[in-house]
Protein backbone atom coordinates (compact mmCIF):
# COMPACT_ATOMS: atom_id res chain seq x y z
CA UNK A 1 0.00 0.00 0.00
CA UNK A 2 1.28 3.49 -0.82
CA UNK A 3 0.23 6.44 1.30
CA UNK A 4 -0.90 9.95 0.49
CA UNK A 5 0.48 12.49 2.90
CA UNK A 6 -0.53 16.08 3.57
CA UNK A 7 2.02 18.44 5.13
CA UNK A 8 0.69 21.72 6.51
CA UNK A 9 3.10 24.48 7.56
CA UNK A 10 3.57 28.12 6.61
CA UNK A 11 7.32 27.46 6.27
CA UNK A 12 8.35 25.96 2.93
CA UNK A 13 11.60 24.78 4.50
CA UNK A 14 9.78 22.83 7.20
CA UNK A 15 7.44 21.28 4.62
CA UNK A 16 10.50 20.18 2.62
CA UNK A 17 12.23 18.79 5.69
CA UNK A 18 9.20 16.73 6.66
CA UNK A 19 8.69 15.33 3.17
CA UNK A 20 12.38 14.52 2.85
CA UNK A 21 12.31 12.79 6.22
CA UNK A 22 9.30 10.71 5.25
CA UNK A 23 11.03 9.74 2.00
CA UNK A 24 14.09 8.61 3.98
CA UNK A 25 11.95 6.33 6.13
CA UNK A 26 11.17 4.41 2.90
CA UNK A 27 7.48 4.51 3.71
CA UNK A 28 5.77 3.81 0.38
CA UNK A 29 4.38 7.18 -0.64
CA UNK A 30 1.86 7.67 -3.40
CA UNK A 31 1.76 11.46 -3.19
CA UNK A 32 2.84 14.35 -1.03
CA UNK A 33 0.46 17.28 -0.80
CA UNK A 34 1.36 20.56 0.86
CA UNK A 35 -0.61 23.42 2.35
CA UNK A 36 0.42 26.68 3.98
CA UNK A 37 -2.44 26.91 6.46
CA UNK A 38 -5.58 25.18 7.67
CA UNK A 39 -7.84 26.55 4.93
CA UNK A 40 -5.55 25.31 2.15
CA UNK A 41 -5.31 21.99 3.99
CA UNK A 42 -9.10 21.61 4.06
CA UNK A 43 -9.20 22.36 0.31
CA UNK A 44 -6.76 19.50 -0.27
CA UNK A 45 -8.62 17.17 2.10
CA UNK A 46 -11.95 17.84 0.42
CA UNK A 47 -10.45 17.13 -2.98
CA UNK A 48 -7.86 14.38 -2.54
CA UNK A 49 -7.56 11.12 -0.64
CA UNK A 50 -5.17 11.67 2.29
CA UNK A 51 -3.98 8.96 4.68
CA UNK A 52 -2.15 11.08 7.24
CA UNK A 53 -1.72 14.78 8.02
CA UNK A 54 1.29 16.50 9.54
CA UNK A 55 0.46 20.01 10.66
CA UNK A 56 2.09 22.95 12.35
CA UNK A 57 0.11 24.74 15.05
CA UNK A 58 0.74 28.46 14.58
CA UNK A 59 -0.16 29.41 11.03
CA UNK A 60 -1.87 32.40 9.48
CA UNK A 61 -5.47 32.23 8.15
CA UNK A 62 -6.33 29.01 10.05
CA UNK A 63 -4.15 27.40 12.70
CA UNK A 64 -3.53 23.72 13.33
CA UNK A 65 -5.99 23.40 16.21
CA UNK A 66 -8.85 24.79 14.12
CA UNK A 67 -7.85 22.52 11.26
CA UNK A 68 -8.15 19.48 13.55
CA UNK A 69 -11.51 20.67 14.92
CA UNK A 70 -12.81 21.16 11.40
CA UNK A 71 -11.63 17.71 10.34
CA UNK A 72 -13.30 16.09 13.33
CA UNK A 73 -16.62 17.75 12.37
CA UNK A 74 -16.47 16.26 8.86
CA UNK A 75 -17.52 12.64 8.35
CA UNK A 76 -15.04 11.93 5.56
CA UNK A 77 -12.12 13.52 7.40
CA UNK A 78 -12.64 12.68 11.07
CA UNK A 79 -10.70 9.40 11.03
CA UNK A 80 -7.60 10.70 9.24
CA UNK A 81 -4.75 10.69 11.76
CA UNK A 82 -3.24 14.12 12.43
CA UNK A 83 0.25 14.60 13.83
CA UNK A 84 1.05 18.08 15.14
CA UNK A 85 4.61 19.36 14.78
CA UNK A 86 5.03 22.44 16.93
CA UNK A 87 7.28 24.64 19.02
CA UNK A 88 4.52 24.73 21.64
CA UNK A 89 5.65 23.46 25.03
CA UNK A 90 2.75 24.34 27.30
CA UNK A 91 1.26 21.07 28.56
CA UNK A 92 -2.30 22.45 28.71
CA UNK A 93 -2.20 23.46 25.08
CA UNK A 94 -0.68 20.14 24.07
CA UNK A 95 -3.46 18.36 25.98
CA UNK A 96 -5.96 20.57 24.16
CA UNK A 97 -4.58 19.30 20.87
CA UNK A 98 -4.95 15.67 21.93
CA UNK A 99 -8.47 16.34 23.25
CA UNK A 100 -9.36 17.95 19.93
CA UNK A 101 -8.27 14.76 18.19
CA UNK A 102 -4.56 15.03 17.34
CA UNK A 103 -3.07 11.54 17.27
CA UNK A 104 0.31 12.74 18.49
CA UNK A 105 2.46 15.86 18.91
CA UNK A 106 6.14 16.32 18.10
CA UNK A 107 8.05 19.28 19.37
CA UNK A 108 10.46 21.19 17.18
CA UNK A 109 13.34 20.57 16.84
CA UNK A 110 12.51 17.07 15.63
CA UNK A 111 14.82 14.34 14.42
CA UNK A 112 14.07 12.23 11.33
CA UNK A 113 14.02 9.18 13.59
CA UNK A 114 11.25 10.70 15.71
CA UNK A 115 9.12 11.22 12.60
CA UNK A 116 9.81 7.62 11.57
CA UNK A 117 8.79 6.33 15.02
CA UNK A 118 5.55 8.33 14.99
CA UNK A 119 4.63 7.09 11.50
CA UNK A 120 5.34 3.52 12.62
CA UNK A 121 3.03 3.98 15.61
CA UNK A 122 0.26 5.43 13.51
CA UNK A 123 0.47 3.47 10.27
CA UNK A 124 2.20 0.30 11.45
CA UNK A 125 5.48 -1.23 10.30
CA UNK A 126 6.32 -1.32 6.60
CA UNK A 127 8.94 -3.18 4.58
CA UNK A 128 11.76 -0.68 4.19
CA UNK A 129 13.73 -2.80 1.71
CA UNK B 1 37.79 -12.67 17.31
CA UNK B 2 37.43 -9.48 19.34
CA UNK B 3 38.73 -6.35 17.59
CA UNK B 4 39.20 -3.25 19.71
CA UNK B 5 38.84 0.24 18.26
CA UNK B 6 40.62 2.92 20.26
CA UNK B 7 40.01 6.65 20.34
CA UNK B 8 40.37 8.19 16.85
CA UNK B 9 40.40 4.76 15.24
CA UNK B 10 38.23 2.80 12.86
CA UNK B 11 37.93 -0.87 12.00
CA UNK B 12 36.15 -2.85 9.29
CA UNK B 13 35.52 -6.56 9.17
CA UNK B 14 33.93 -9.14 6.87
CA UNK B 15 34.69 -12.00 9.24
CA UNK B 16 31.41 -13.32 10.73
CA UNK B 17 33.25 -14.47 13.82
CA UNK B 18 34.43 -10.97 14.72
CA UNK B 19 33.05 -8.65 17.38
CA UNK B 20 34.28 -5.05 17.13
CA UNK B 21 34.27 -3.08 20.37
CA UNK B 22 35.14 0.42 21.41
CA UNK B 23 35.43 1.46 25.04
CA UNK B 24 35.11 4.62 27.09
CA UNK B 25 32.75 6.60 24.89
CA UNK B 26 32.33 9.78 26.90
CA UNK B 27 31.80 12.83 24.76
CA UNK B 28 33.21 10.82 21.84
CA UNK B 29 30.93 9.08 19.36
CA UNK B 30 30.99 5.39 18.51
CA UNK B 31 29.42 4.73 15.13
CA UNK B 32 28.68 1.15 14.08
CA UNK B 33 27.42 0.38 10.58
CA UNK B 34 26.59 -3.02 9.10
CA UNK B 35 25.33 -4.42 5.82
CA UNK B 36 23.63 -7.80 6.41
CA UNK B 37 23.61 -8.55 2.66
CA UNK B 38 27.30 -7.88 1.99
CA UNK B 39 28.21 -9.20 5.46
CA UNK B 40 30.49 -6.30 6.25
CA UNK B 41 30.55 -3.94 9.19
CA UNK B 42 32.64 -1.19 10.67
CA UNK B 43 33.03 0.84 13.81
CA UNK B 44 34.43 4.35 14.20
CA UNK B 45 35.35 6.15 17.44
CA UNK B 46 35.79 9.88 16.92
CA UNK B 47 36.62 12.58 19.43
CA UNK B 48 35.87 15.93 17.89
CA UNK B 49 33.34 17.20 15.38
CA UNK B 50 35.32 19.34 12.94
CA UNK B 51 38.73 18.75 11.41
CA UNK B 52 39.20 22.43 10.52
CA UNK B 53 40.72 22.99 13.97
CA UNK B 54 43.80 21.00 12.91
CA UNK B 55 44.18 20.18 9.23
CA UNK B 56 47.53 18.49 9.80
CA UNK B 57 45.99 16.14 12.32
CA UNK B 58 43.15 15.44 9.89
CA UNK B 59 45.64 14.02 7.38
CA UNK B 60 47.42 11.85 9.95
CA UNK B 61 44.41 10.96 12.08
CA UNK B 62 41.27 11.30 9.98
CA UNK B 63 39.25 9.22 12.45
CA UNK B 64 39.76 11.78 15.19
CA UNK B 65 37.09 14.02 13.64
CA UNK B 66 33.49 13.37 12.74
CA UNK B 67 33.55 15.26 9.45
CA UNK B 68 36.51 13.26 8.13
CA UNK B 69 35.99 9.97 9.98
CA UNK B 70 32.37 9.38 9.06
CA UNK B 71 32.88 9.58 5.27
CA UNK B 72 35.98 7.38 5.65
CA UNK B 73 33.98 4.74 7.53
CA UNK B 74 31.19 4.68 4.95
CA UNK B 75 33.58 4.69 1.99
CA UNK B 76 35.51 1.79 3.45
CA UNK B 77 32.44 -0.42 3.89
CA UNK B 78 31.24 0.54 0.40
CA UNK B 79 34.61 -0.63 -0.95
CA UNK B 80 33.86 -4.00 0.64
CA UNK B 81 30.52 -4.32 -1.10
CA UNK B 82 28.12 -2.60 1.29
CA UNK B 83 25.18 -0.64 -0.12
CA UNK B 84 23.78 2.48 1.52
CA UNK B 85 20.19 1.23 1.36
CA UNK B 86 21.10 -1.96 3.26
CA UNK B 87 23.06 -0.38 6.09
CA UNK B 88 22.04 -0.33 9.72
CA UNK B 89 23.54 2.66 11.51
CA UNK B 90 24.01 2.77 15.26
CA UNK B 91 25.32 5.75 17.20
CA UNK B 92 26.43 5.86 20.83
CA UNK B 93 28.17 8.38 23.08
CA UNK B 94 28.12 12.16 22.90
CA UNK B 95 27.79 12.46 26.66
CA UNK B 96 28.27 15.64 28.63
CA UNK B 97 31.50 14.88 30.43
CA UNK B 98 32.70 17.35 33.06
CA UNK B 99 36.36 17.31 32.08
CA UNK B 100 35.37 18.81 28.73
CA UNK B 101 34.04 21.95 30.36
CA UNK B 102 36.58 24.05 28.45
CA UNK B 103 34.93 23.18 25.14
CA UNK B 104 31.56 24.13 23.70
CA UNK B 105 29.49 21.07 24.61
CA UNK B 106 31.67 18.67 22.66
CA UNK B 107 29.33 15.70 23.19
CA UNK B 108 26.36 17.56 21.70
CA UNK B 109 28.47 18.82 18.80
CA UNK B 110 29.78 15.37 18.07
CA UNK B 111 26.18 14.21 17.81
CA UNK B 112 25.28 17.22 15.66
CA UNK B 113 28.03 16.64 13.10
CA UNK B 114 26.92 13.02 12.66
CA UNK B 115 23.29 14.13 12.23
CA UNK B 116 24.34 16.78 9.72
CA UNK B 117 26.22 14.24 7.59
CA UNK B 118 23.42 11.70 7.80
CA UNK B 119 20.79 14.29 6.88
CA UNK B 120 22.82 15.54 3.92
CA UNK B 121 23.51 12.01 2.68
CA UNK B 122 20.03 10.61 3.22
CA UNK B 123 20.88 8.19 6.04
CA UNK B 124 18.57 7.29 8.91
CA UNK B 125 19.90 6.19 12.27
CA UNK B 126 18.63 2.70 13.11
CA UNK B 127 19.29 2.98 16.84
CA UNK B 128 21.10 5.33 19.18
CA UNK B 129 22.02 5.77 22.79
CA UNK B 130 23.49 9.25 23.14
CA UNK B 131 23.74 12.23 25.45
CA UNK B 132 23.34 12.12 29.19
CA UNK B 133 26.48 11.78 31.28
CA UNK B 134 27.27 8.07 31.36
CA UNK B 135 30.29 6.44 29.73
CA UNK B 136 29.53 3.72 27.19
CA UNK B 137 31.17 0.75 25.48
CA UNK B 138 29.76 -0.17 22.06
CA UNK B 139 29.84 -3.61 20.44
CA UNK B 140 29.15 -4.75 16.87
CA UNK B 141 28.86 -8.45 16.02
CA UNK B 142 29.79 -8.86 12.35
CA UNK B 143 28.06 -12.22 11.78
CA UNK B 144 24.64 -10.99 12.88
CA UNK B 145 24.90 -7.18 12.74
CA UNK B 146 23.76 -7.06 16.35
CA UNK B 147 24.88 -4.06 18.38
CA UNK B 148 24.75 -3.50 22.08
CA UNK B 149 26.34 -1.26 24.64
CA UNK B 150 27.38 -1.54 28.22
CA UNK B 151 27.64 1.16 30.84
CA UNK B 152 28.83 -0.06 34.19
CA UNK B 153 26.96 -3.29 34.80
CA UNK B 154 24.08 -2.33 32.51
CA UNK B 155 23.72 -3.85 29.07
CA UNK B 156 21.42 -2.37 26.41
CA UNK B 157 20.59 -4.17 23.16
CA UNK B 158 20.45 -1.67 20.31
CA UNK B 159 19.82 -3.78 17.20
CA UNK C 1 16.54 39.93 35.12
CA UNK C 2 17.78 40.73 31.60
CA UNK C 3 21.03 38.93 32.39
CA UNK C 4 19.09 35.82 33.39
CA UNK C 5 16.98 35.94 30.22
CA UNK C 6 20.10 36.42 28.12
CA UNK C 7 21.85 33.52 29.78
CA UNK C 8 18.91 31.20 29.10
CA UNK C 9 18.54 32.47 25.54
CA UNK C 10 22.25 32.00 24.78
CA UNK C 11 22.12 28.40 25.92
CA UNK C 12 18.88 27.60 24.07
CA UNK C 13 19.97 29.34 20.88
CA UNK C 14 23.33 27.60 20.78
CA UNK C 15 21.63 24.23 21.13
CA UNK C 16 18.99 24.96 18.47
CA UNK C 17 21.59 26.21 16.00
CA UNK C 18 23.45 22.92 16.44
CA UNK C 19 20.43 20.66 16.25
CA UNK C 20 18.41 22.32 13.49
CA UNK C 21 20.87 24.32 11.40
CA UNK C 22 24.00 22.24 12.10
CA UNK C 23 25.81 25.50 12.88
CA UNK C 24 28.27 25.74 15.72
CA UNK C 25 28.75 29.00 17.59
CA UNK C 26 32.50 29.58 17.77
CA UNK C 27 32.20 32.30 20.35
CA UNK C 28 29.62 34.23 22.30
CA UNK C 29 29.83 37.83 23.48
CA UNK C 30 30.22 41.43 22.43
CA UNK C 31 33.56 40.62 20.74
CA UNK C 32 31.51 38.73 18.11
CA UNK C 33 29.76 41.94 17.06
CA UNK C 34 30.79 42.98 13.54
CA UNK C 35 32.92 46.12 13.31
CA UNK C 36 30.92 47.41 10.41
CA UNK C 37 27.50 48.72 11.37
CA UNK C 38 26.40 48.19 7.73
CA UNK C 39 26.02 44.57 8.62
CA UNK C 40 24.32 42.52 5.88
CA UNK C 41 21.74 40.57 7.86
CA UNK C 42 18.23 39.15 7.66
CA UNK C 43 15.96 39.36 10.68
CA UNK C 44 12.80 37.92 12.16
CA UNK C 45 10.65 38.88 15.11
CA UNK C 46 8.40 36.77 17.31
CA UNK C 47 6.05 38.26 19.88
CA UNK C 48 4.75 36.33 22.85
CA UNK C 49 1.80 37.21 25.04
CA UNK C 50 0.09 35.83 28.09
CA UNK C 51 1.20 35.82 31.71
CA UNK C 52 4.38 37.41 30.38
CA UNK C 53 4.62 39.51 27.24
CA UNK C 54 7.73 40.03 25.19
CA UNK C 55 9.54 40.06 21.89
CA UNK C 56 12.40 38.09 20.41
CA UNK C 57 14.48 39.34 17.50
CA UNK C 58 16.87 37.14 15.57
CA UNK C 59 19.33 38.53 13.03
CA UNK C 60 21.54 36.28 10.92
CA UNK C 61 24.30 37.42 8.60
CA UNK C 62 22.85 36.87 5.14
CA UNK C 63 25.48 34.32 4.07
CA UNK C 64 24.82 32.39 7.27
CA UNK C 65 21.06 32.46 6.68
CA UNK C 66 21.58 31.07 3.18
CA UNK C 67 23.83 28.31 4.49
CA UNK C 68 21.34 27.43 7.18
CA UNK C 69 18.64 27.09 4.54
CA UNK C 70 21.02 24.87 2.54
CA UNK C 71 21.68 22.69 5.59
CA UNK C 72 18.01 22.37 6.51
CA UNK C 73 17.06 21.46 2.96
CA UNK C 74 20.12 19.20 2.50
CA UNK C 75 20.54 21.10 -0.75
CA UNK C 76 23.69 21.20 -2.85
CA UNK C 77 23.11 24.38 -4.82
CA UNK C 78 22.73 27.91 -3.47
CA UNK C 79 19.18 28.77 -2.44
CA UNK C 80 17.18 31.84 -3.41
CA UNK C 81 16.81 34.68 -0.91
CA UNK C 82 13.22 33.72 -0.08
CA UNK C 83 14.44 30.44 1.42
CA UNK C 84 17.07 32.27 3.50
CA UNK C 85 14.33 34.56 4.81
CA UNK C 86 12.16 31.50 5.58
CA UNK C 87 15.10 29.94 7.43
CA UNK C 88 15.53 33.01 9.65
CA UNK C 89 11.82 33.04 10.49
CA UNK C 90 11.76 29.35 11.29
CA UNK C 91 14.92 29.51 13.40
CA UNK C 92 13.34 32.43 15.29
CA UNK C 93 10.23 30.29 15.76
CA UNK C 94 12.04 27.24 17.09
CA UNK C 95 14.45 29.20 19.29
CA UNK C 96 11.58 31.22 20.74
CA UNK C 97 9.43 28.18 21.52
CA UNK C 98 12.26 26.46 23.33
CA UNK C 99 13.30 29.67 25.09
CA UNK C 100 9.76 30.19 26.44
CA UNK C 101 9.74 26.67 27.89
CA UNK C 102 13.18 27.07 29.44
CA UNK C 103 12.60 30.56 30.83
CA UNK C 104 8.98 30.33 31.93
CA UNK C 105 8.36 26.59 32.20
CA UNK C 106 4.63 25.89 31.82
CA UNK C 107 3.41 29.49 32.02
CA UNK C 108 0.39 30.34 29.89
CA UNK C 109 2.17 32.10 27.04
CA UNK C 110 1.13 32.20 23.40
CA UNK C 111 3.75 32.41 20.69
CA UNK C 112 2.69 34.45 17.71
CA UNK C 113 3.66 33.75 14.14
CA UNK C 114 7.16 35.05 13.35
CA UNK C 115 7.50 37.97 10.94
CA UNK C 116 10.41 39.10 8.87
CA UNK C 117 12.08 42.25 10.16
CA UNK C 118 12.73 45.26 7.96
CA UNK C 119 16.45 46.00 7.79
CA UNK C 120 15.60 49.54 8.93
CA UNK C 121 15.16 48.00 12.38
CA UNK C 122 18.65 46.50 12.32
CA UNK C 123 20.52 49.63 13.39
CA UNK C 124 18.54 49.92 16.59
CA UNK C 125 19.06 46.26 17.49
CA UNK C 126 22.71 46.41 16.40
CA UNK C 127 23.41 49.09 19.02
CA UNK C 128 21.28 47.55 21.77
CA UNK C 129 23.50 46.76 24.77
CA UNK C 130 21.24 43.80 25.65
CA UNK C 131 21.98 42.04 22.37
CA UNK C 132 23.46 38.55 22.49
CA UNK C 133 26.14 38.10 19.85
CA UNK C 134 27.47 34.82 18.47
CA UNK C 135 30.09 34.17 15.83
CA UNK C 136 30.10 31.19 13.52
CA UNK C 137 32.03 30.11 10.44
CA UNK C 138 29.54 31.73 8.10
CA UNK C 139 28.81 34.91 9.99
CA UNK C 140 27.50 36.62 13.05
CA UNK C 141 24.23 36.12 14.90
CA UNK C 142 22.38 38.66 17.01
CA UNK C 143 19.51 37.79 19.33
CA UNK C 144 17.48 40.13 21.50
CA UNK C 145 14.90 39.04 24.02
CA UNK C 146 12.86 41.66 25.81
CA UNK C 147 10.00 41.42 28.24
CA UNK C 148 7.36 44.08 27.76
Amino acid sequence: MAYSILIVDDSEIIRSMISRTITLTKLPVHTFREARNGIEALDVLNRDWIDIVFTDLNMPVMNGLDLIKNMKKTVDLEDIPVIVITTEGNSNRLDELKDAGARDCIRKPFTPEKIRDIITNVLGVWDAK
Amino acid sequence: MRLTVGVSEMCISKNPGDIIVTHALGSCIGLAIHDPVAHVGGLLHYMLPLSKIDNDKKDIKPFMFGDSGIPALFNEVYKHGAKKESLTVVMAGGADILENCNYFNIGARNIAIARKMFWKNGIMITAEDTGGSKPRTLYLEIGTGKTWLTSGSERTELT
Amino acid sequence: MQNKLNHIMASVAESIFEQVAFVFADDIGIRCKPQNSNWDALGAELKFTGTINGTIHLWLETTLASNIALNMLAAEEPVEKEKAIDAVREMCNIISGNFITSAYQNADIILHIPDSLDTKKLQCDFDDPDGIWFSSDDGAILILVKEA
